[in-house]
């Protein structure tokens, strides 16, 4: 350790600035503080929280968050695994290509892919005519918002989860397979081990991401309370269909809890040692 | 013994990295028992060809043979009849024991002979004490006894070593080279141990392939080897570090006369040749002051000038203009006895017997 550079407590002492950070970072504390601060003192205050939590209204929309979010994880994982092992590990022409399709939806506007998918699987899309005509029906379905979810939110799982398949050196997969494990054991013992917290942090990423969906889902999936409006399109609905401002301030609320403990869970699974490291 | 077929053998092998050869090697061959050590500077492809021979990596042209026949669509089954160990050691984070048992978990081995045969391995390796201590906690050369205890644990047909003692400290690897020694010898293994290193080679190898850019250039006894290379570029790997074109003049009975230069150097061998190049291993030449009258059973003086001295550790390495460059390694002792400098007048001095032909 250099001398002086750090304290004791291994906490760097910044040089230099020091104050002059305090006013412009505290507001930045402030503007990010505040609004959830503001929800929670008006959640208290109005004590009407816990009968509009229990609304048909609200419940439905809960119901259909958990299940679409849980749903969309799920094809994110058995989808996403072998997709982001294959371009941690493999050199393949088209592969950049890739790569830049998993990012896209990313930074594209959630609503843009609202429209692609509606051009898609919509009942004059691409797809969605053939599938039409054999009687299958997607968009505005609570299939549909599990597709839209997919595509917004499965490229967090995926990059997340290709970042911690590079982070396992390969030679210790190589050992593996000296020792005797067939490839796909040593993928099972070695390489998911060793990448584990990646794969569960981008896990809970993706299920953030999808427990959020809005835009995509509003055009691809439509707003029909049970069917397709899930919690944040819930609270659209409510504005608009000029429900007591508590309904949406209830739906906020749940969704800053749900949000707030995934992310807890997140710092614990980042944070905390992978359970089977190599030396 | 009716087993001719070699344990392993290579035939036609390629590989190609964009569209460079970096391993060319039409045919060799392991003969079962045999300890076969690749040798060559870095980049060679030594590796390329052990991990091609452990089956980690497909021939592009080219095939790997074990006992005889193809190993193409039985590598799984193959791979569990051998066992590497690299110059990582690769250990898991668990006990040391652990560690040497995941082998022969993987290979379906019954609890009460994995722990028997952890318990032999882990004896011979001088390990037993550090059985239940965390692989974490280990130094590189324990952590490199628990990889070989691993290795042998296997009890494998044919062991792959790929420079294994490479990260290690000098002493630590030559108790570990004896050790590894002892345990080659008493089971008879089928080994190929890749090395940069030629006292390892010629303390555990029966065979020895020098490797250069992706080619067997020789191979044979280490002693042969290291002696007589074959060519240029071998010579220069495995120690010669004075090469000198030269010419025969003349010769009888087994003794072939060159001149090199303005000088005449005699060498022991059966010619055949108009044209070599002399090769001279640093520690044959022997240095005296141009004064002394030449003596010994050196047959061969060249009087030169020092022209450059560089001292590591009790060595001294001593490059000599004598019309021809030689290279000397004395001791720092006498280097200083004869009071060594650039500039300094000698007499390089080597033995008829010292002097290795490659023929031009």
């Amino acid at each position: 350790m250099s001398a002086g550079a750090v304290s004791r407590r291994g906490r760097a002492r910044v040089v230099g600035l020091g104050w002059a950070l305090g006013p412009p970072a505290l507001l930045g504390v402030l503007f990010l503080g505040l609004p959830i601060a503001a929800l929670a003192w008006r959640a208290g205050r109005t004590g009407a929280l816990a009968e509009h939590a229990t609304s048909a209204f609200v419940l439905d929309a809960l119901r259909l968050s958990a299940i679409t979010s849980t749903f969309t994880l799920l094809i994110a994982v058995i989808v996403g695994t072998p997709l982001a092992y294959l371009l941690a590990r493999y050199r393949f022409p088209g592969k950049w290509l890739i790569d830049v399709l998993i990012d896209l939806p990313i930074v594209l506007p959630p609503t843009v892919a609202g429209v692609a998918l509606l051009v898609t699987l919509g009942r004059r899309g691409i797809v969605g005519e053939q599938l039409d005509a054999a009687g299958i029906d997607i968009a505005f379905t609570t299939t549909a918002v599990v597709l839209a979810q997919t595509f917004v939110a499965a490229p967090f799982y995926i990059r997340t989860a290709k970042a911690g398949f590079e982070s396992v050196d390969p030679s210790h997969e190589r050992l593996a397979w000296t020792l005797g494990a067939s490839p796909l054991r040593a993928f099972r013992e070695v390489t998911l081990p060793l990448a584990w917290p990646s794969l569960l942090a981008g896990g809970i990423l993706c299920w953030a991401r999808a427990l959020s969906e809005l835009g995509a889902t509003l055009i691809f999936a439509g707003s029909f309370q049970g069917r397709t409006q899930t919690m944040p399109l819930a609270i659209v609905g409510a504005f608009e269909s000029g429900k007591s401002v508590e309904v949406p301030i209830a739906l906020s609320v749940i969704l800053v809890c749900a949000a707030a403990a995934m992310l807890v869970l997140l710092r614990l699974v980042t944070g905390g040692v992978s359970r089977d490291a190599h030396v | 013994m009716a087993a001719l077929t070699p344990k392993l053998s290579v035939r036609g092998l390629v590989a190609k990295r964009a569209s460079h050869r970096v391993l060319d090697v039409p045919a060799l061959d392991v003969p079962a028992g045999r300890v076969l050590a690749i040798i060559g500077p870095n980049g060679a492809g030594k590796t390329t060809l052990l991990l091609h021979l452990a089956l980690l990596e497909r021939p592009q042209r080219g095939d790997v043979r074990f006992d005889g026949a193809p190993s193409s669509g039985r590598e799984l089954a193959l791979r569990r009849r051998m066992a590497v160990a690299f110059q990582e050691p690769l250990l898991l984070d668990r006990t040391v024991r652990a560690n040497v048992e995941e082998g022969m978990r993987l290979r379906g081995v019954g609890g009460r002979e994995r722990r028997a045969r952890a318990d032999r391995w882990l004896r011979q390796f001088g390990i037993e004490a550090l059985a239940q201590r965390s692989a974490r906690t280990l130094s590189g050369g324990e952590a490199q006894r628990a990889s070989l205890a691993r290795a042998f644990a296997l009890q494998p047909e044919v062991l792959l070593l790929d420079e294994p003692f490479s990260a290690l400290d000098q002493p630590t690897r030559e108790t570990l080279t004896a050790d590894l020694a002892a345990a080659l010898a008493e089971t008879g293994v089928t080994a190929v141990l890749v090395s940069h290193d030629r006292d390892e080679v010629a303390r555990l190898a029966d065979e020895v392939a020098v490797m250069i850019d992706g080619r067997i250039t020789q191979i044979g006894a280490p002693a042969d080897v290291f002696r007589a290379p074959a060519d240029e570029a071998t010579a220069a790997f495995v120690g010669v570090q004075t090469m000198i074109p030269a010419t025969v003049v003349g010769g009888a009975d087994g003794l072939l006369t060159l001149a090199a230069g303005a000088h005449h150097i005699d060498a022991v061998s059966g010619g055949g040749f108009s044209a070599a190049l002399v090769c001279l291993r640093p520690e044959d030449i022997s240095i005296g002051a141009a004064t002394e009258a030449a003596g010994g059973s050196a047959r061969n003086h060249l009087p030169g000038e020092v022209t450059r001295i560089t001292y590591s550790g009790a060595d001294a390495r001593v490059e000599i203009d004598a019309g021809v460059p030689l290279v000397a390694r004395v001791t720092r002792r006498s280097a200083e006895e004869l009071a060594l400098a650039p500039g300094a007048r000698v007499v390089a001095s080597f033995k008829a017997t010292a002097v290795h032909l490659i023929p031009r």
